[in-house]
């Protein structure tokens, strides 16, 4: 007598969640727009929640509410002096900022001159598994996709790639993957920088390609903005091509502010 | 057990809103030993996808790429959930 196998209902399961789960991703490109409306009314309805946690994160601690009236006074007085100490250098960054002017004007490049929008970070890398940004300027603001978010003044960082009423989310160039057009050195030597995570990228030139360590990186087109600058060079012998790793030149973990450059 | 749920669907959601990534998926995984069948976590990660997901390339660029990465969170759902439920069947403890 031969017994049919009963089919196990643990297998069919699986089938049924895996072709479920393939059956998604093709007709997503399709059903895309359906999305967009609960992902603008999430980030809508959490974003304040966000901006809480930030705004008491900035104290360090949450019993900074509570310290004593000497202690504010010896953080006021250090700040006092940390201000003096800042006005001296602004004096000379000036100097510094012109004499750069005119290099770039030398080199053919040109300063962005729009305006810019000041947001701060919202949620960073770490805290989500993503190279990504959130950040609280959107519409509202100007905001608009496809602009650069620059940090520390011209360190270019990443893009704008969704935006919503009062944030934006900005994809880092650094992230795993991300192919970003640059030049290097003074000699404009045109090349991709592929982002490795974490902040680093990775250019591939040929060996015969002259760089140096500490040559700067910057995106290509009419308005430059600093990547980064050269880091260190792998060369092997049997290769025919040589690795560039460079990092950016700001800690993604320690900025607060941002700036959103507005097209 | 029904009210634990629920209760344990909110926290989460805050959770999503305001904790690390690692701590998120800490709690969903003792969730999904804790109930049965918890689909929950499903909707938990496609709720983290649209809040923070990114294309991300998870597979070379091309044909793939798209559709595989802006979803991370629910995908990897979705294998805890099954994964998770079949250990179950295999531990004494249940």
């Amino acid at each position: 007598m031969n017994y049919r196998q009963s089919r196990s209902p643990i297998r069919s399961k699986w089938v049924y969640v895996l072709a479920g789960l393939l059956l998604f991703f093709l007709l997503y490109p399709s059903v895309q727009g359906l999305f967009e409306g609960p992902k603008s009314f999430l980030i809508g309805a959490v974003s304040p929640l966000w901006r809480a946690q930030d705004g008491a994160l900035r104290n360090n601690s949450p019993i900074s509410y509570f310290v004593s009236k000497k202690e504010l006074l010896d953080e006021n007085q250090e700040l006092k002096n940390r201000i003096e100490e800042l006005e001296n250098l602004e004096a000379l960054n000036v100097l510094l900022s012109d004499e750069n002017e005119r290099l770039k004007t030398l080199l053919g490049r040109s300063e962005f001159r729009g305006e810019r929008v000041l947001a701060s970070i919202l949620i960073r890398p770490g805290r989500i598994p993503f190279d990504v940004l959130l950040i609280d300027a959107g519409k509202q603001d100007g905001v608009t996709k496809g602009s650069f978010v620059v940090a520390q003044g011209s360190n270019v960082v990443g893009e704008i790639t969704e935006v919503f009423e009062t944030t934006s989310r900005a994809r880092l160039f650094s992230s795993g993957g991300e192919v970003t057009p640059i030049v290097i050195g003074s000699e404009n030597i045109s090349a991709e920088a592929v982002g490795l995570g974490g902040g680093n990228y990775e250019i591939t030139l040929p060996r015969e390609v002259i760089i140096e360590e500490g040559d700067i990186i910057s995106t290509s087109g009419i308005e430059a903005f600093v990547l980064g600058v050269v880091g260190s060079i792998e060369k092997k012998p049997a290769d025919a091509f040589q690795k560039i790793l460079f990092k950016i030149p700001v800690n993604i973990q320690e900025v607060k502010f941002v700036e959103v450059l507005l097209r | 057990m029904i009210g634990l749920r629920i209760a344990s669907f909110f926290f989460l959601l805050g959770l999503v809103a305001l904790a690390p990534w690692w701590v998120i998926l800490l709690f969903i995984v003792a969730a999904l030993f804790f109930f049965k069948n918890y689909y929950e976590a499903v909707v938990l990660g496609l709720i983290y996808d649209l809040l923070y997901g990114a294309p991300v390339p998870v597979i070379d660029p091309g044909l793939f790429e798209f559709y595989t990465s802006s979803f991370l969170f629910l995908f990897v759902s979705v294998l805890l959930l099954l994964i998770i439920e079949e250990s179950k069947k295999h531990l004494t403890f249940y």
